[in-house]
């Protein structure tokens, strides 16, 4: 005998990961978009007259994600224009054919569509650094260089807010992967379903609560237009090893992922605790928690050819690079006072002046600034 | 080359090997000198009675359980290359709850 | 799709397997371990560092006062041995600062979770009896079905009044009956019995230890009607704490010491963020559990690996005792727990930070200390973090459920459960939904896999009811209730 559907008794075509209960087609659509549409009102995460910007792949979250959010904004007059926006991150074999599925949910789903890529904004292509520094690390240019991308490319269509594909699955792997790692500031902010109100544009997750495999069903069963291949360049080992982890435990107890969640949003951090103060780089003002964001540290590397410049041990990296740096300078520096001679080295009232405590008297201050790399040739 | 050894289990280890927590043990003829590389499989397939997934993961031990060689941590004497000697003590300790 | 986010960069480093010094980092000798990371150390120096370690631990805390008595819960397995030993060493007269509190230490007998013969349970308790006597603390041993008994109760009668005035003969019956179940050897019992720190391996104990009594019944058929083994040993985790807290509690101390190490924690954590627990992780892997306002549960070596517990074993030929426990040699994917434990040891094994990093989370974590009790879950005593606020985890889930449902629920929510619904009746019996309503997110989602909530403890169904009535009342009354301004 057939399973019937635990909601209108019709014949049940599947099982919610999520909650058990069997459903049919219809019902199944109907309780996935009224779940995330709940979640976008109960976090009311848009304002009628808003321009949203889709960041899109072509992969299934975000053309799931693209399918429902135009659907939704018609059925309850959210009152959005909708548009998508993607990455070009410059992978041969990878990218340009999901860059193709992007430009036929294009055509589908009527919405604009901006393309932004690495190669214009950086100057650099994934092949391009994958060429200069190998498999080993290139995952991470990629990741840092994404999230500004997609920044710079929603604020070129002068959008208000970025919506993105992650799902509790993702949410939920975070949280795990924060805690092996000890990173209390991103454990804190990981589970936010809003990121980024603070002057940079806004980023919100309406699939927060939605199970990754709800999604490939939801994706299956409408048969929507989307790229399954994985990236050719290798994955981040270390996430995968929470991905398999909340996998296995979901195998265990399937409401986990959520559970996950409510772990994530009821954790409290211990008020002595000190959590990194976003400000801006003082390159690119993009916002960071250091003095100079992380896609810029990376990009001096690659243009230095320091490529390793900002990967793992940072410090020691930077270390090596400013001491060859300052080696270069002191040698420039002792033949220019060779000839100048200077010989006064009384003066250390003012600590601000030359080190070389000659009474050239440079205001170091302005040296640091004049010595910093010009950023205007770094296409931004 | 044989190699005369004593293993010892405990912490829960035992329970894989039929709650023995000692075994006085002939590693046979060998046309290389034993290490504890060559020397977990053979305890599996001779000594262990059950789940041998629970002792060995790949080629070395389950994490989670801890090997000493003569009272010393094994990670000093080289983990797995490390060259037995006859008469050697090599102790199993499952430090994993519920063994 | 790619999920690298930003923040992937910063990962552990790998370990290194490359050849380690054999010398000792701190004297130059011959190293006999590897401790942290790459850390050899010989004998005697390890020593110092563990001794050192413990003493830290207690002193910085300055939770013990001299003189006080600490309930110790001995499992007899490596990390409570370790424990156990490294007290009798600072207590001794030879030590460097004596420390100065007054230790009894309790076995709880959980034999009858693991459906363990009578003979086995006998047979484990009197090893744990020898090891625990050679200590010469006084030593109890209790059963984890004593917390079925209908004379069981843990509340704390001076807070919460009303509990007490609804039972009134429950203390004198409780004193009955813990005469035959309890098995203190530090009280003076009648005249043949003195003060032992013998063995009271006698005829009485054998007798209560092969009697099946009917709390071992009703624990057993407890455990039958969870689902899961997760549910299983969250329950068993429960009511140990219980056992725990009530002898505690009977005995006047308001101290309780546990041998939880550090990998046991760093596991329990994790494991309690994928069951939903994440607002109690400060308080379930902290140095002190405050979460009772009369006592305390400390944890001194929380700092110790299992490996540094394990080798400190070793090395001073500290006796212990291995119980097998629900997951005994069962596969992995068993419950999350086990699952979390094989996770976390596979990945120490090629990052050596892992536990110390999954700490370091812990310690930055603080749990919100509510002020009444009726804001914290009836079963473990947690601040309750079910008032999340629309958008939340646990609306989304309870829409989730909704939705997927018909609207129209056969039975009334008055129902007993059985029958067809018609009959209306509650039956004195508790309802799920009631229950749920008292719990903490991680409790219910333990109580959602029982069959039937009226198997619970009678103690447990007892608070609830309490706490369900008394909502009730303030809800009818509210209505006649003069603001305060």
């Amino acid at each position: 005998m057939p399973i019937s559907c635990s909601i209108c008794d019709g014949k049940a075509i599947l099982k919610r990961p999520k909650t058990g209960d069997a459903l049919c087609k219809e019902c199944f659509y109907y309780a996935f978009e009224e779940e995330i549409h709940k979640t976008i009102i109960d976090a009311k995460l848009f304002t009628s007259g808003e321009t949203v910007a889709i960041g899109a792949s072509g992969g299934k979250d975000s053309t799931v994600l693209a399918y429902t959010m135009k659907e939704l904004n018609q059925r309850y007059n959210y009152g959005l224009d909708l548009v998508l926006l993607s990455v070009d991150e410059g992978i041969t074999g990878y990218r340009d054919d999901s860059l193709e599925t992007v430009k036929r949910n294009q055509i589908q789903y009527d919405l604009p569509l901006k393309i932004v890529s690495y190669e214009d904004l950086y100057g650099w292509s994934m092949d391009s650094i994958v060429k200069q520094i190998g498999l080993k690390n290139n995952c991470t240019f990629c990741g840092v260089f994404r999230r500004q991308a997609l920044d710079r490319g929603a604020m070129m269509m002068k959008v208000d807010k970025i919506v993105t594909g992650h799902n509790a699955d993702d949410i939920a792997e975070t949280v795990i992967m924060n805690v092996l790692r000890g990173d209390i500031g991103r454990l804190r902010r990981c589970t936010a379903i809003t990121t980024g109100t603070d002057g940079a544009l806004p980023r919100c997750k309406p699939f927060k609560y939605t199970y990754e495999k709800e999604i490939v069903m939801y994706a299956y069963f409408k048969k929507l237009d989307y790229f399954s291949t994985e990236c050719i360049y290798s994955p981040n080992a270390y996430r995968g090893f929470a991905r398999a982890y909340i996998k296995d435990v979901e195998k265990i107890r399937p409401s986990a992922i959520i559970d996950i969640i409510h772990s994530g949003e009821s954790l409290s951090v211990k008020k002595d605790v000190r959590l990194p103060v976003q400000g801006t780089c003082e390159r690119c003002g993009y916002m960071s928690s250091n003095p100079v964001c992380k896609a810029c540290v990376l990009l001096e590397g690659l243009n230095r050819g320091l490529p390793r410049l900002g990967i793992g041990k940072t410090h020691k990296e930077r270390r090596k690079a400013d001491e060859a740096e300052k080696a270069k300078k002191a040698a420039e520096n002792l033949n220019s006072e060779d000839q100048k001679s200077c010989d006064n080295s009384s003066d250390q009232s003012n600590n601000r002046t030359c080190v070389s405590s000659c009474q050239c008297s440079t205001d170091i201050s302005k040296l640091t600034l004049n010595s910093k790399p010009d950023v205007s040739k770094l296409d931004f | 080359m044989s190699c005369p050894v004593t293993i010892e289990l405990s912490g829960g280890a035992e329970l894989l090997f039929d709650n023995k927590k000692k075994l006085e043990v002939v590693l046979p003829e060998n046309s290389n000198p034993w290490t504890i590389k060559t020397m977990l499989p053979w305890v599996r397939d001779n000594l262990l009675k059950e789940r041998p997934e629970l002792f060995m993961q790949g080629e070395t031990v389950r994490p989670g359980i801890l090997v000493l060689v003569n009272d010393a941590d094994w990670e000093l004497m080289g983990e797995l290359d490390y060259s037995l000697q006859p008469n050697d003590r090599i102790v199993f300790i499952s430090t994993l709850h519920g063994g | 799709m790619c999920s690298i986010q930003e923040g992937d960069i910063e990962n552990p480093i790998k370990k290194d397997k490359t050849e380690k010094s054999k010398v000792c980092m701190k004297c130059g000798g011959e190293a006999v371990l590897i401790t942290r990371i790459n850390d050899p150390l010989c004998r005697d120096c390890f020593m110092v560092y563990t001794t050192h370690k413990f003493r830290a631990a207690i002193g910085k805390s300055k939770i013990i006062r001299d003189g006080e008595t600490v309930l110790v819960g001995f499992s007899g397995g490596q990390a409570s041995s370790c424990l156990l030993q490294l007290i009798k060493d600072g207590l001794s007269e030879r030590a460097h600062k004596k420390l100065r509190f007054k230790p009894s230490l309790l076995f709880i007998d959980e034999g009858a979770a693991i459906d363990m013969s009578a003979e086995e349970r006998l047979d484990s308790c009197q090893k744990i009896l020898q090891v625990m006597a050679k200590s010469g603390f006084p030593c109890h041993i209790r059963s984890l079905e004593e917390a079925m008994d209908s004379s069981f109760i843990t509340t704390d009668s001076s807070k919460d009044s009303l509990a007490s005035t609804e039972l009134p003969d429950l203390d004198e019956q409780s004193q009955g009956q813990r005469s035959k179940n309890d098995l203190d050897t530090d009280r003076p019992k009648p005249a043949e019995k003195p003060k032992t720190n013998g063995l009271p391996i006698d005829k009485d104990f054998k007798e209560k230890c092969i009697h099946y009594d009917e709390s071992e019944i009703k624990l057993k058929e407890l455990l039958k009607s969870l689902k899961s083994v997760t549910a299983k040993e969250d329950l068993i985790k429960s009511l140990r704490y219980n056992i725990l807290i009530d002898t505690a509690r009977k005995h006047s101390h308001t101290k309780v010491m546990t041998g939880d190490c550090s990998t046991r924690l760093s596991v329990r954590l994790l494991s309690d963020i994928s069951q939903g627990k994440g607002a109690h992780v400060a308080m379930e892997t902290g140095f002190a559990d405050k979460r009772l306002d009369d006592i305390t549960v400390v944890r001194p070596i929380r700092d110790f690996s299992s490996k540094e517990v394990t080798l400190h074993n070793v090395l001073n030929d500290v006796e212990s005792v291995f119980i097998p426990t629900l997951t005994t040699k069962a596969p992995q994917n068993t419950s999350i727990e086990h699952l979390t434990e094989s996770f976390i040891t596979g990945l120490q094994a090629d990052y050596g930070s892992t536990v110390m990093n999954i700490m370091r989370t812990g310690e930055k974590l603080n749990t919100e200390i509510l002020d009444s009790t009726e804001q914290q879950c009836i079963i473990c005593h947690a601040p309750l973090d079910t008032s999340t606020g629309i958008a939340s985890a646990l609306n989304a889930v309870e829409f989730s459920q909704k939705i997927s449902r018909k609207n129209d629920d056969k039975l009334s929510p008055e129902c007993c459960g059985e029958g067809d619904g018609s009959c209306n009746t509650k039956s004195g019996r508790l309802n799920k939904e009631e229950a749920l309503s008292t719990l903490c997110y991680g409790c219910r989602l333990m109580v959602k896999d029982l069959s039937d909530v009226n198997k619970l403890p009678e103690y447990i169904q007892r608070d609830i009811t309490n706490r369900v009535n008394r909502s009730k009342m303030k809800a009818d009354i509210q209505d006649y209730l003069l603001a305060d301004d």
